[in-house]
């Protein structure tokens, strides 16, 4: 028995302190992969039939809503792409590169539940598809984690709300940027350090601030729930609903965001500094 | 009529698998904290039962698999595993004879002790920020005890797993 504790404690101290015991683990998930898959095929069978049931009469309403709801959306497109081109060449007339993902590719989440103490996800794309570490990893509505663990088939995907987990984000209204980290249970955000005079205002959306070039500029985070002032601390507590849906989502994106053209840009106005500066 | 040890372990192998299906299927998200621990409620009952079969090295594997499976650090299930094992293979012929009640309030207790080790590594490893609710699983796991080890026992003696005579 001691011996076996005194393993699993050096085990567990290796797997949290060494990296490369961490890619051992991340290699070893795939003997949990079966497992995964028993379980996720049968859930999604049952939600597959669940919807199915549904009513013919729903269905119509539902496309019907659809149809008009994509009318509003291609003319609101319409708008976007003008305002990309604009965009583009006002960036150029900046001298820096555009900082949208340049490939995406669709994941599915497996419909497993992990330790409730984390806020983790498993998804069906691993190594064989050139993901990385703290790659981000989004949905239609807004950032959802980054991946931590990389296996062969299936990878971890640390959500925003975990503990571990902090996100630089930026007021989409005042621009004033702060950290958003993870609050441990589902549902939301806390924003830190903010100073108990800054201007937000309850319904303020936050979006990734690109701080940290990690998260794609501009997609959103969070929107602020609550804010509390109270009269002797001098931070105030701002939480946030997170953007994305945590919950209900089945596929992810997972976005390569243009690393290289940041690292580029960096480059060139170090290069241009130098330039001007008569050494 | 003595049964062959690999028929048993098989038994044993495939109440253990659901087990760890009930310990991976999706719960809305109100419910997370209310899952008991299927596996290792599971194998308190074998180590009680079948000890000559199941030992603290099974207990150790099989802790080490539900790492791999639930996403925690590797040794984290395997230490907790094997000290439960420990306990009731100590105290094996005074629980297995104890009343249900009883045995039910001896699986709280022990379930609770999980928790208190498994919180520790959890600070150690700076990962606390969980409320009250993280120790709800004893009390689940105490509430299934009587059902889980009334139907075991019935699939035990239906099997004829670890029949002594």
């Amino acid at each position: 028995m001691l011996l076996l504790a005194l393993i699993s404690m050096v085990l567990m101290f290796f797997d949290f302190h060494s990296v490369h015991f961490q890619d051992w683990h991340a290699k070893l998930s795939v003997l949990a992969f079966p497992m995964q898959v028993m379980v996720d095929q049968p859930v999604k069978l049952i939600r597959w039939v669940t919807t199915n049931l549904k009513l013919q009469r729903q269905l119509l309403d539902d496309n019907a809503r659809l149809r008009a709801q994509e009318l509003l959306t291609e003319s609101k497109m319409q708008k976007l792409l003008a305002l990309e081109r604009e965009n583009a060449q006002l960036r150029q007339l900046l001298e820096s590169t555009s900082q949208a993902a340049s490939k995406v590719i669709v994941a599915q989440l497996l419909a497993v539940a992990l330790n409730p103490e984390t806020q983790q996800v498993v998804i069906d794309r691993g190594s064989s598809d050139d993901l990385y570490l703290g790659q981000p990893v989004l949905d239609a509505y807004g950032v959802m984690g980054q991946v931590i663990s990389i296996g062969p088939l299936t990878s971890r995907v640390l959500l925003v709300t975990d503990i571990k987990s902090a996100v630089p984000v930026q007021n989409y209204r005042t621009g004033a940027r702060a950290i958003a980290i993870g609050s441990g249970s589902s549902g939301h955000l806390r924003l830190i350090n903010i100073p108990d005079n800054s201007d937000i205002k309850e319904g303020d959306l936050y979006v990734a601030s690109g701080m940290g070039l990690r998260f794609p500029v501009g997609y959103p985070v969070g929107v602020v729930a609550k804010s509390i002032r109270e009269a002797g601390d001098r931070f105030a507590t701002i939480s946030l609903i997170p953007a994305a849906h945590l919950d209900k989502s089945e596929q992810v994106l997972l976005a390569w965001p243009a690393q290289a053209s940041y690292d580029q840009a960096v480059q060139q106005q170090l290069n241009a500094a130098m330039k001007e500066k008569p050494s | 009529m003595r049964s062959s040890a690999a028929k048993d372990y098989v038994i044993i192998c495939i109440t253990l698998l659901i087990g760890m299906i009930l310990m991976l299927l999706p719960m809305p998200s109100w419910a997370v904290w209310l899952r008991p621990n299927w596996v290792l409620a599971i194998m308190i009952f074998w180590l009680m039962t079948a000890s000559y079969r199941v030992g603290i090295g099974l207990a150790w594997l099989v802790g080490l698999f539900m790492d791999l499976l639930t996403g925690s650090f590797i040794g984290q299930q395997a230490l907790i595993f094997c000290i439960t094992a420990y306990f009731v293979l100590k105290f094996q012929h005074w629980l297995a004879h104890l009343p249900v009640l009883q045995q039910t309030a001896m699986i709280f207790l022990l379930m609770f002790v999980d928790l208190i080790i498994d919180r520790c590594m959890l600070i150690v490893f700076q990962h606390s920020a969980v409320d009250w609710l993280f120790w709800l699983p004893a009390l689940t796991t105490a509430v299934i005890w009587p059902w889980l080890s009334g139907l075991l026992y019935f699939y035990q003696i239906k099997t004829h797993v670890a029949d002594v005579e």
